[in-house]
């Protein structure tokens, strides 16, 4: 159990920033999630972290204590990797063994740990056999019981679902949940899987090309996203932009795109006022657009007919490509849609839920 | 049916490869252990069968033993050193990525230069007066050697060139292996707690296995062939006490024209090298740990 604290980490490979003025408080316990794309920075990040890479600025903190400088083993962490890295030439138990035995546990609290994580996990018959004899959730399982065995502080994982299939993706993703509220500790977990990080942590990191783009609780970076690849990047299917200029008439505030007008809210507009005449990103949700002959009461004004242009059936919902505005907008609605390839379609765009972005670089979200 | 038909399309293909295989390998190897029962020299220059006479001959010669302690204490004394160092230096280049090539290439190049020119080097640097090993000695207050002109060191000697003209071969070999050890389990290990040392005897010793036993094999197979270094920095000298196997055959075949000892000793040269890799095929094949899965 320990706090963690990144504070201005910068690691430079070369000329190439990975990771750019890292700034991260994580408190004791607390289920912290770092994504983003590929290649932003996060393994990178954790690493620092663990110890195997070295910072180029900036400050590391464990628990309070500075460990720029310590070793991985004296920094009480476990790391569970992506390819598992189970020692091919050693038994499950002895895998689970090793860390403890360079620590000179002495062999019955050995015994007793590895046996206790094995119930914990679900492994213990698998004790006897070598890693190339068990299959990738096994492994996992393994991994994940190496790290809990030394009862570390801080627990760091790197992406250590995206080698298993999407079954049983989704069933990991709930044992490390149980994992985390049985053991009460600290954890870093990394994922390019926008879906894995709202599900997973108290609270997200998202990274790109080596910067925070936004830090905060998932259902927070889900309704306000800072910037616009926040926006895209969280939530699937992800947001619609549509470009538009504000525009003010007789006091009132319309997103006005070249082929549509929407107004905003009154509440709303407030926070947009000083934009006014300015052009902008308008976005919104697949799922805060409706199929208006499943929705009642929503104002009439953004009431619009487009034609569908493809149609997928997703289970409880269907997604639908609509031709709109000179572009292609996606719409979730409810499978009972009436919608039919190539007709038009009445859709209702649900304003209260309307964000929009700044067209410069670092592309801000506006208003409140 | 259809298998045997797929059975007989594999020997149709191997044939050609099979009839160049007995041709040159089987045959010769056959006709030479068939040779070592006959009498074959100046005097009856037709082979005649002989039964064990070369054999007994041999059992007789002490030169024989004096060769064949020689050889085994060239492969017995240079063997473990070469493979020793040639995993950690090979353990050390890979863990280096700046100058990599260049480490490489330094260590490679004695391997890559002709033996001729090996030897020709080594025998300045072993010179008694004016070779670097003995104006070194002589540097540090040490009395100086005979090297290859005296009897006690010539053997000593040629083992330190051929460690040094074999060590960048083997090096090599394990660079390779090395490449499938995965890098994520030394960090692994490291988080775990294990230093440089405990990393590389807990994992990249076991994982290398496969590679080690091959450059076991490789190693005594040519240990016990050396020749061409022998042949041009002592001729088996001074005395009988850098003499080898091979260069005893040579000697046999070629300066005193004695054929069928000299098929004798091929034949004993043929059935060592035979058991010993029989033997560690079968102590070591099987515990080893294959990686790729
Ligand atoms: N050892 C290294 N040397 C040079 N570049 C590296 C090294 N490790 C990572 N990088 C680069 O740093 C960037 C971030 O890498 P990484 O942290 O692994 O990304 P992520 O885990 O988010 O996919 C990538 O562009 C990668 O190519
Ligand atoms: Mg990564």
């Amino acid at each position: 159990m320990a706090t963690v604290s990144f504070e201005h980490v910068t690691k430079r490979f070369g000329e190439y920033v990975a990771v750019d003025d890292f700034n991260l408080e994580i408190q004791d316990r607390e289920f912290v999630v770092l994504v983003g794309p590929s290649g932003c920075g996060k393994s990178t990040t954790l690493r620092m972290l663990a110890g195997l890479e070295k910072l180029s600025e900036g400050t590391i903190k464990i628990g309070g204590r500075v460990v720029n400088h310590i070793l991985p083993k004296e920094r009480d962490i476990a790391m569970v990797f992506q390819n598992y890295a189970l020692y091919p030439h050693m038994t499950v138990y002895k895998n689970m063994a090793f860390g403890l035995r360079l620590r000179k546990f002495s062999k019955d609290e050995i015994d007793l740990r590895v046996r206790n994580a094995a119930e914990i996990l679900d492994i213990h018959d698998l004790l006897k056999r070598k890693p190339r004899e068990l299959s990738g959730g096994q492994r996992q399982r393994v991994a994940v019981g190496r790290a809990i065995v030394r009862k570390p502080s801080v627990f760091l994982f790197d992406e250590p679902l995206s080698n298993l299939d999407a079954k049983l993706r989704v069933q990991m993703r709930t044992e490390i949940l149980k994992l985390y509220h049985r053991l009460q500790t600290t954890i870093l977990y990394v994922t390019h899987d926008q879906i894995e990080a709202m599900t997973m942590g108290n609270k997200i990191v998202i990274m790109n090309a080596g910067k925070t783009l936004q830090v905060g609780r998932p259902i927070d970076v889900y309704n306000s996203p800072d910037n616009r690849f926040v926006a895209g990047f969280i939530g699937s299917p992800a947001m619609n932009f549509l470009e538009v200029t504000l525009v003010d008439e007789g006091g009132k505030l319309y997103v006005d795109g070249e082929k549509f007008r929407f107004p905003i809210p009154a509440d709303k507009a407030q926070g947009y006022m000083e934009f006014k005449g300015q052009r902008c990103t308008f976005g919104i949700r697949p799922e805060h657009i409706y199929e208006q002959a499943q929705s009642k009461g929503h104002d009439p004004t953004v009431l619009v007919e487009a034609r569908v242009e493809l149609i997928e059936l997703v289970g409880p919902f269907a997604i639908l490509q609509i031709a709109f505005g000179g572009q292609i907008v996606v719409v979730q609605v409810d499978s009972s849609t009436q919608a039919e390839i190539g007709k038009k379609i009445a859709l209702v765009f649900d304003m209260q839920k309307m964000h929009l972005f700044s067209t410069q670089p670092p592309y801000r979200r506006l208003g409140r | 049916m259809t298998e045997k038909l797929e059975n007989l399309k594999c020997y149709l293909f191997l044939f050609p490869g099979l009839i160049f295989l007995f041709l040159f390998t089987y045959i010769p190897i056959f006709w030479s252990v068939w040779l070592s029962f006959n009498r074959w020299n100046l005097l009856s220059p037709k082979p005649r069968f002989a039964g064990l006479e070369n054999f007994i001959r041999l059992w007789n010669d002490e030169v024989f033993w004096i060769v064949m302690k020689n050889t085994f204490a060239f492969v017995t004394i240079s063997i473990f050193p070469t493979m020793i160092l040639a995993l950690i230096f090979a353990i050390l280049i890979d863990e280096r990525m700046k100058g990599r090539v260049y480490y490489i290439y330094s260590l490679f190049y004695p391997t890559l230069i002709p033996m001729a020119a090996a030897a020709m080097l080594w025998v300045y640097i072993y010179s008694p007066n004016l070779g670097i090993l003995n104006i070194l000695l002589a540097k540090f207050g040490l009395p100086k050697l005979g090297w290859l002109g005296s009897s006690k060191t010539s053997l000593w000697a040629l083992i330190i060139m051929t460690f040094w003209k074999n060590l960048g071969f083997f090096m090599l070999i394990y660079l390779s292996g090395l490449q499938n050890v995965n890098r994520e389990l030394y960090e692994a290990a490291y988080i775990d707690g294990a230093g440089w040392w405990r990393r590389h005897i807990q994992i990249t010793f076991p994982l290398i296995g496969p590679t080690s036993l091959f450059v076991l094999v490789v190693a005594i197979i040519l240990t016990f062939r050396v020749f061409d270094q022998i042949q041009l920095m002592t001729e088996g000298g001074p005395g009988n006490s850098s003499n080898v196997i091979v260069y005893y055959i040579f000697e046999n075949g070629f300066k005193f024209f004695d054929w069928g000892k000299a098929n004798a000793l091929t034949a004993i040269l043929v059935v060592i090298m035979l058991t010993l890799t029989v033997l560690i095929f079968g102590i070591f094949g099987k515990r080893i740990t294959y990686t790729s899965d």
